[in-house]
């Protein structure tokens, strides 16, 4: 274990000495400057609004940083070479693949917090109504669904250029998220002899569609009960888990 | 008591698939004991890194065995009492030597107590005890040298695996390397390296091995190198003699 935290606080250093940290502030600024620039445009009562795209901009912004960070943290040891020396010291593939999703992790963690952070502030500064409760499910919600985002991005970047799998995650992302109700008709609802391959495929492809409460948020809605949160909860960590072994599984067999 | 410190048997490596595949590396066989120096020799291409990478457990033999210390080189533990010198030195550019050796030191579970003086003194040994702190973006190839060569002694390491270590260091520096490689010998340490330097490798080993083409064509030592005709003669020599005639 503590080799893993080794090596992933050494991504967190590397995070800051290469000001890749550049990005969260510039985020984050961003962000700020949507939520507190509303009489710019010189629209009164749209704080509402704001309240609905500012939190998916704070969903889309820690994703950036989350699939980014994940999606490059081995191709950049390897393309630089210094896997090598690395790698011939006594650290197992394991802990290096779990060092580095760590390190992501922690950079996701604080790109969102603090983003989220930037929104409550607002929310609240603007006398909005809001559930303590569901904004609380909202945030272990999303640290779960970067989680998922962050060990499909280290597993793709086995397979793919940073480039392709920065693509790749986020339209799966998108993909599930938009269309998950299309395939629970298409494949859940089929009829016919892969009846069972559809259900399985339904059944195996990551469901990002759990993790959001926005409209809840947004609409006032009643918190989730506690044991649908503990359900997402546990099948997110199982699904981080499989992940993960996966890439293990992958990486122990790939020539360096 | 460990019989050889390397032990390679019958090891074969084939790099891709196909039409692509190329056979990196032939049947090789070679063992090394304790406190011996074995210089690895070979043209552009025949190997060497290959072989070392193997040795290193960063890639799998299609056929052979490669044991370190009687056990798999991919055996965590075992790296313990390993220091590997890359091939190029490729480190972090945004750490300083000594941040650098921190954190392998850290890999290696080593007591600050014991790294922090141990880090000082191997920056001094390779020259650049005035530059630890500075970061190695503002680096020469020659003190990224010296650095890949610190880094590998930070384990006080019973077995090193040195990949061309003298690229890029200026004649002052490669004599400092060759008096530090001789000393740890007498220490008892094993030193297996591969270089493109004869000369360098006729002075330190106690053994060379010529390797072209993924094959061994030649292993011996260096004091025992004779022509046809039973005349002494260089390594260089021998070695321009063999690869030509192969």
């Amino acid at each position: 274990m503590t080799k893993i935290l080794i090596l992933a606080q050494h991504t967190i250093k590397e995070l800051l000495r290469k000001k890749d940290f550049y990005i969260l502030i510039i985020l984050f600024l961003g962000l700020a400057g949507f939520f507190y620039g509303e009489s710019f445009f010189g629209i009164k009562d749209i704080s509402r609004y704001l309240k609905d795209i500012g939190l998916s901009l704070v969903g889309l912004f820690s994703m950036i940083i989350t699939i980014t960070f994940s999606a490059k943290q081995i191709p950049a040891e390897i393309e630089t070479k210094t896997i090598y020396p690395l790698l011939a010291k006594p650290v197992s593939r394991t802990q290096f693949v779990l060092g580095k999703f760590i390190g992501s992790l922690f950079i996701s963690f604080i790109s969102f917090t603090s983003f989220y952070i930037l929104y409550l502030g607002f929310i609240f500064s603007k006398g909005e109504a809001a559930s303590l409760i569901l904004l609380s499910q909202y945030y272990l919600l999303s640290l779960l669904l970067l989680s998922m985002l962050s060990a499909f991005a280290l597993m793709f970047s086995l397979f793919l250029t940073i480039s392709a799998n920065i693509s790749i995650t986020f339209l799966l992302y998108f993909f599930m998220f938009w269309y998950n109700d299309a395939l629970r008709k298409t494949l859940l609802l089929a009829e016919g002899k892969i009846t069972l391959v559809y259900n399985l495929l339904y059944y195996i492809l990551p469901h990002f569609e759990f993790f959001d409460i926005r409209t809840r948020i947004i609409h006032l809605w009643e918190p989730l009960p506690f044991w649908v949160v503990t359900a997402i909860s546990i099948y997110s960590i199982l699904y981080i888990g499989l992940l993960l072994w996966l890439t293990v599984l992958c990486f122990k067999r790939k020539n360096l | 008591m460990i019989k050889n410190v390397i032990e390679i048997n019958n090891l074969n490596l084939i790099y891709g698939k196909g039409l692509q595949q190329k056979k990196a590396l032939q049947n090789i066989n070679l063992s090394l004991g304790k406190g011996q120096i074995c210089g690895f020799l070979g043209p552009n291409g025949a190997g060497k890194t290959t072989l070392i990478k193997t040795l290193l457990g960063l890639l799998t033999p299609n056929k052979g065995t490669v044991l370190l210390f009687e056990k798999k080189p991919t055996d965590t533990l075992n790296r313990q009492a390993i220091g590997y010198m890359p091939e190029t030195a490729n480190y972090y550019w945004y750490l300083t030597p000594k941040e650098l050796l921190i954190f392998y030191a850290k890999l290696f579970k080593i007591k600050p107590a014991i790294f922090l003086p141990r880090i000082d003194y191997l920056l001094e040994l390779v020259d650049l005890g005035e530059d630890k702190n500075k970061l190695m973006k503002t680096f020469s190839k020659g003190m990224l040298q010296k650095v890949s060569f610190a880094q590998c002694l930070i384990n006080d390491p019973e077995l090193l695996i040195l990949d061309e270590p003298t690229s890029g260091f200026d004649p002052i520096a490669r004599m400092n390397m060759r008096n530090i490689l001789l000393e740890l010998k007498t220490k008892g340490k094993t030193i297996f390296f591969s270089s493109h330097e004869l000369s360098e490798a006729e002075i330190i080993s106690d053994k060379v091995v010529i390797l072209k083409d993924g094959k061994i064509l030649k292993e011996t030592k260096p004091h025992e190198i004779m022509n046809e005709k039973g005349k002494a003669i260089t390594l260089e020599q021998y070695f321009f003699d063999l690869v030509k005639n192969d």
